[in-house]
């Protein structure tokens, strides 16, 4: 060996011998020969594929993509005509007619009173000519019972003076 | 083979979008679908995330904001389906989404599109006992074999904490595996 490498070389001995400085984790060297051995266990399991398609599957599932990706075509609209439509609404129409004309009947069946006649309806009743009557229809039509006895009492006889006195009344008429 | 850029432009544009989707698929669906199984374990389930998530990446191409790879979205979509699709049946059975998936692998030996022997199937039961994200990380390392930074991508997770994170998923699957009786 040349003279003045060995020099060097022992220089450098001395120096640092033959520590690189570089240094590990703990355990390093532990925990590398324990993970190769577990790859080396599972590398030595089979890889090939064990699980398997029905045959033609990978031709078959291109058409069931692409089918469901296509643009679905309208559906043939179903067109009504005015005419049918309209017919469609007649019996509604009759049925209602028929609830309406019920109804109205329902609610017009409250019996009419003499209380819901108003004075007004009796005097325009006689001024237009249907207030003819006869006696004998009064005299059935005016029960004595209906004329009370104290319907006169009620009336006094200043009240009676002043009516007979006055000469509006048919009384002085007579002659 | 249409390179990324022209295929996203392709999608973001409303006369070029069918035929780019078209090509979209048939990329892609096969490797979104052992994705998606994984997680669902059924492929009755696997195929109704799959067409939900390529129908979703249709309506929703024009929001991509390309911050990110094609794929790492489509893949980020996929993942988010299964897992709301899961969540969603455990929820109607009033169970544990560990539960659930533990339910479905229980049953894969009657499977009919289940052709892996006994070990495999206790794989399966071991991946079935880890929590959500670390199932992912794992199926997607292991059976994937993705990239720290690719599976990164996707669950939007650091690359260390990944690392971290199969690592435990590993032990967890082989004190599985060695106690299984």
């Amino acid at each position: 060996m040349n003279k003045e490498l060995k020099h060097s070389i022992d220089f450098l001995n001395q120096k640092v011998g033959k520590n690189t400085g570089f240094s590990t984790p703990e355990n390093y060297f532990q925990e590398v020969e324990e993970n190769l051995s577990s790859i080396s266990f599972i590398t030595n399991f089979p890889k090939e594929r064990t699980f398997t398609t029905p045959d033609n599957y990978f031709v078959s599932v291109n058409d069931s993509i692409l089918e469901k990706l296509a643009p679905k075509k309208n559906k043939d609209v179903k067109i009504i005509s005015l005419k049918e439509r309209f017919l469609q609404y007649i019996p509604m129409a009759a049925a209602a007619s028929v609830l309406l004309f019920i109804g109205i009947n329902y609610f017009s069946t409250q019996k009419t009173t003499f209380d819901d006649i108003t004075i007004t309806d009796i005097e325009s009743w006689f001024e237009n000519g249907y207030g003819e009557t006869y006696t004998e229809e009064l005299a059935t039509a005016i029960n004595t019972s209906d004329i009370e006895d104290d319907l006169f009492a009620s009336i006094s006889d200043e009240s009676l003076e002043n009516y007979l006195l006055d000469s509006t009344t048919p009384l002085n008429d007579i002659e | 083979m249409i390179d990324e850029i022209t295929l996203i432009d392709q999608l973001q544009q409303s006369k070029t979008k069918e035929t780019a989707f078209r090509h979209l698929l048939s990329q892609y669906k096969e490797r979104l679908y052992w994705h998606i199984r994984k997680i669902v374990i059924s492929h009755d389930d696997a195929d109704d995330v799959l067409q939900n998530t390529f129908i979703k990446v249709f309506k929703n191409i024009n929001s991509f904001k390309r911050d990110s790879k094609l794929y790492s979205w489509m893949y980020r979509i996929a993942t988010n389906e299964a897992i709301t699709f899961i969540n969603k049946k455990a929820k109607e059975k009033n169970i544990d989404i560990n539960d659930y998936q533990q339910q479905l692998v229980s049953s894969l030996d009657s499977d009919l599109l289940f052709t892996g022997d006994e070990v495999q199937l206790i794989l399966q039961k071991a991946i079935a006992t880890l929590p959500q994200k670390q199932q992912l990380v794992f199926n997607m390392k292991y059976f994937e074999e993705m990239k720290y930074e690719e599976i990164s991508d996707v669950l939007e997770t650091s690359v260390g904490a990944l690392k971290a994170s199969y690592h435990i998923a590993v032990k967890k699957i082989e004190k599985f595996i060695k106690n299984y009786n």
